[in-house]
């Protein structure tokens, strides 16, 4: 595929990062900053362009008009939609733009048809959504929904005093719930397939498939609780605390916002409905949070501009007792560090952007018979768990599992036939319109068909 | 330094360089000149170096410009000093010192000689030594990147720091794609000129020799008149051409290639660097048709062309003795040996390019005179020059200039005259092959000390790697581990 990437900052160079993995691709980075350039030039196989994105002239030399997919992240959204506008006029067959302002967000989608965006992605709106999952489900890591809301994935770290610590998985499944299954395990930095006889340890993160019923009564009997926030602080007025506290106060939890600007504030004031408090203080004074009420508050979360004031407030709001803590940080490089030191969540703009945009690409691919509908990286990619559709042309239809031989490295996880989530065994089959979701290490699939090697007798 | 991927990069570099040294080997098998011993007992003892770099695994630790560049200084320590040893091997060398001022010389694409007679050289170490030309004229390590599976985006640091010029553009996204497209264009001029040498009546041998040295822009040939001898108006033509072509932007080749015929013709370097080579080719002619030597204009224009032709592109064919020109006419070539060719190309010297950027930065100093506080980058083709790039093609300009003086103040003690000592250093540094007075047309190096010629080695090197990958080398800091 003839990729361009307008923008090489944070979003442009990692999704030029992850995309220039495949031999298939064709990237060329065009920015009008020479040091962001150089940098990426160096760093990964693609193509740069030194240039304002918008100009036909610079989208010339970027071969825009041969580019099967163009995409948009300059900080600009005026520019971003502008560019999108040229490449499709010059002959780009799709296009991607972010489109991040608020005042732009309820109309996203007549933008898009009327400038014949193909794709509109807003980063912050993303960032919100995310963290309002996990507040529903706060002892998760991370929340995937699949098969258009039938099934659910879910990442949750091994506490040591859960009762499968040192179980094996074959062994969870017979004593505690075998309508859940768990797709794979993340042990420091490498993550695994399990097998029947692979070992929970205390400090892994396991991925479990299932109905969401299903995977909460699990989550009962092992002695997790799922407490609903019922009240939530908010550090930082951005574009992602307006999302988010809009979101929060539809399901009707309690919102304080705190932000410093006097200008933001009143701004959010105007904008969110009245029930939502705004204080116009510095959030990362501990005096101002604890007169606050931090202490009482359900749930803290800390999105200001700044990586390290939302850690360090954050890890201020976990000494004092709040229940769930979340930080929004936009650095990736030290993501290890961070997950170790306590805080509940930590949410990447970047990263969940990119596979945001990842997974609309890898849809892209192949229209035709398997489509990937839903796509969750693990661990920045190195596994992934994926969803297809099994269609006229996937192979090995009908034919139970044990009788197929699959690549090393590829779990079946879960079937969802007509709406009815099926964990298989050796006699269940793929059947024609069943939505599946595969669980890979080290591979990425883009096809249904890949993961079969052959049928055996 | 990241010394496990240095040495692991080595090894492979030297295996290229073994697997190389079979070609001579089968040379010298099939005209039984008996070298064959000396090229087996080399092959044996690079092959051993290449094991033994095997220990050192290839951790996933970063690559930056620095191993970049010490790879590449290393490296071609490394192949001159052992593609010395079929030399050295052979026994009809008088010292080390010389078969050491061969093989830089040939590597480098210089193409100056220390025998004095070259036609009773057997056929396997004259091959070794044309084929050290091409094997350097693109580069080992491009050739190296060419061949190896894609290793991340690394290797554009080594490609960098290989090519010639101030940097090549990336016109493909996979660096391993540009080193083998490079090498696409580069077989493909080489294969040209081999077939329209062998229309021209020359044996599989002459021909092959002579398209080796001109689509390296190297200049070994295994006649003592070096091109002249074959007293062949086409064969002079053919190798004009084909020298001219080889010290083009190969990144040119590829937009023709793809239809962009108004990037070359608009490409600035391109259209200054043949200005340059009619210029100076048309005052040659003058000059000599001044002092009254010119005995037809026919044949004062092809030899003015081809002397001009194989100076600017650093290759070193003679067809005449130009050491016996007016004044003039020596002075033009002793520029254009200064100026070298475009960047990107086979071809040594200070390369168009800079030159270009360097006049332009000069008239923007005067601008500024005028107006202290103007705005004025400097441009080419329309793109804006980085002011770091502008910097240091000073300071690379000023380092040249300087290793040139040192050169010819080590050389001097061998008290030849000026013109000698001076054009041999510029010669060495530029990567030409011919100089002047006694290292013209009809000389050789031979006459020089062995102090000398290890001198001009090693000019020829720092020449060829443009200073910097080796004068790294020679830091505290590239060898400190902190």
């Amino acid at each position: 595929m003839n990729i361009v990437i307008v923008g090489d900052g944070k979003v442009g160079h990692t999704l030029a990062e992850r995309l220039s993995d495949s031999r298939q691709n064709t990237i060329t980075v065009v920015d009008n900053d020479i040091h962001a350039l150089k940098k990426t030039e160096y760093a990964l196989e693609v193509n740069t362009i030194l240039g304002n994105g918008a100009r036909p002239s610079t989208q010339r030399q970027a071969r825009s008009d041969k580019a099967d997919l163009f995409i948009a992240t300059t900080d600009s959204d005026e520019r971003n939609i502008v560019c999108c506008l040229t490449a499709k006029k010059l002959g780009a067959k799709r296009t991607i733009a972010r489109i991040r302002d608020p005042q732009y967000a309820d109309e996203l989608r007549s933008m898009a048809a009327d400038f014949e965006i193909d794709y509109v992605i807003n980063p912050e709106q993303i960032v919100a959504g995310d963290i309002a999952r996990h507040l529903a489900y706060q002892f998760a890591y991370n929340i995937e929904m699949f098969a258009r809301g039938r099934a659910m994935m879910l990442e949750m770290k091994v506490t040591p005093d859960l009762p499968i610590v040192g179980r094996q998985v074959v062994d969870v499944n017979r004593r505690i719930s075998s309508s859940i299954l768990i797709g794979a395990i993340l042990r420091g930095e490498t993550v695994e397939i399990p097998k029947g006889e692979s070992r929970i340890l205390a400090g892994d993160h396991i991925f479990l498939v299932g109905s969401a019923s299903r995977i909460s009564s699990f989550c009962d009997a092992i002695g997790v609780h799922r407490e609903k926030a019922k009240s939530v602080m908010i550090i930082g007025g951005g574009r992602i605390a307006y999302y988010l506290a809009k979101q929060l106060y539809e399901e009707n939890i309690y919102v304080k916002i705190i932000e410093v600007s006097k200008q933001r504030a009143d701004e959010l004031a105007e904008l969110l409905p009245g029930d939502i408090l705004i204080v116009n203080d510095d959030g990362t004074d501990d005096k101002i949070l604890l007169s606050e009420n931090l202490a009482e508050t359900d749930a803290f979360v800390a999105v200001t501009g700044i990586d390290e004031e939302n850690i360090m407030t954050a890890l201020f709001a976990k000494s004092v007792g709040v229940p769930e803590v979340i930080a929004k940080t936009n650095h990736i490089g030290y993501s290890s560090v961070i997950k170790n030191l306590g805080i509940d969540y930590i949410s990447n703009p970047k990263e969940l952007t990119t596979n945001v945009i990842l997974r609309y690409i890898r849809g892209l691919k192949n229209a035709s018979d398997s489509t990937v509908n839903t796509l969750y990286p693990i661990v920045g990619g190195k596994a992934e768990a994926i969803e297809f559709t099994a269609g006229e042309n996937t192979k090995h239809l009908d034919i139970p599992l044990s009788r197929l031989q699959l690549i090393p490295g590829v779990l079946v996880g879960i079937i969802v036939r007509r709406g009815e989530v099926i964990i298989p065994f050796g006699k269940d089959a793929i059947k024609k319109g069943d939505n599946v979701i595969i669980f890979s290490v080290g591979k990425q699939l883009s096809n249904l068909n890949d993961i079969f090697v052959r049928v055996r007798d | 330094m990241n010394t496990n991927f240095i040495a692991r990069k080595l090894g492979v570099l030297l295996l290229i360089l073994a697997i190389g040294m079979t070609a001579p080997l089968a040379v010298s098998i099939i005209h039984r000149d008996g070298d064959a011993d000396a090229f087996i007992k080399s092959i044996v003892i690079i092959a051993a170096f290449a094991f033994a770099t095997l220990p050192f695994k290839q951790k996933s630790g970063n690559v930056y410009a620095r191993d970049g560049a010490a790879l590449t200084g290393l490296g071609w320590m490394a192949v001159v000093l052992l593609g010395a040893l079929p030399y050295q091997f052979s026994g009809r060398f008088v010292s080390f010192a010389d078969c050491f001022f061969e093989s830089a010389s040939g590597f480098t694409t210089t193409g100056a000689t220390i025998i004095e007679n070259v036609e009773l050289m057997p056929h396997g170490i004259i091959f070794w030594r044309s084929m050290t030309h091409w094997m350097g004229g693109m580069g080992f390590l491009v050739l190296m990147l060419a061949l190896m599976p894609s290793t991340r985006a690394n290797g554009l640091h080594i490609l960098r720091s290989e090519s010639s010029g101030p940097g090549i553009e990336k016109f493909v996204p996979k660096v391993r794609s540009l080193a083998r497209i490079l090498y696409l264009i580069y077989i493909t001029i080489t294969v040209i000129i081999f077939v329209l040498l062998l229309l021209g009546g020359l044996n599989v041998f002459d021909a092959l020799i002579h398209a080796f040295g001109a689509a390296s822009t190297g200049g070994f040939s295994n006649r003592a008149a070096s091109v002249g001898a074959f007293k062949s108006a086409y064969v002079e033509w053919v190798l004009i051409a084909g020298m001219l072509f080889s010290g083009i932007n190969f990144a040119l080749y590829y937009a023709l290639l793809h239809g962009k015929v108004k990037t070359i013709l608009k490409n600035t370097e391109l259209r200054v660097f043949l200005i340059i080579v009619v210029v100076s080719a048309g005052l040659i002619v003058l000059n000599i048709a001044a002092s009254g030597m010119l005995d037809s204009v026919g044949n004062g224009i092809r030899s003015s062309l081809f002397s001009v032709v194989s100076i600017i592109t650093t290759t070193g064919y003679a067809t005449a003795d130009f050491a016996l020109w007016p004044t003039a006419s020596r002075l033009i070539l002793l520029i254009l040996m200064l100026l070298g060719a475009c960047a990107v190309s086979t071809a040594g010297g200070l390369k168009i390019i800079r030159v270009i950027i360097l006049w332009k930065a000069g008239r923007r100093e005067t601008m500024k005179l005028i107006h202290p506080r103007t705005a004025r980058p400097v441009s080419i083709d329309g793109k804006t020059v980085d002011d770091d790039v502008v910097t240091s093609t000073v300071v690379f300009f000023t380092v040249y200039i300087a290793a040139l003086i040192l050169t010819a103040l080590i050389i001097s003690f061998d008290g030849q005259s000026m013109t000698t000592t001076f054009s041999a250093s510029l010669s060495a540094l530029s990567n030409i092959g011919l100089a002047l007075d006694k290292a013209g047309p009809t000389g050789s190096f031979a006459i020089f000390s062995a102090r000398s010629k290890v001198t001009l080695a090693i000019a020829m090197l720092v020449g060829r790697l443009e200073v910097f990958p080796l004068l790294m080398l020679f830091t505290k800091q590239s060898w400190s581990r902190a």
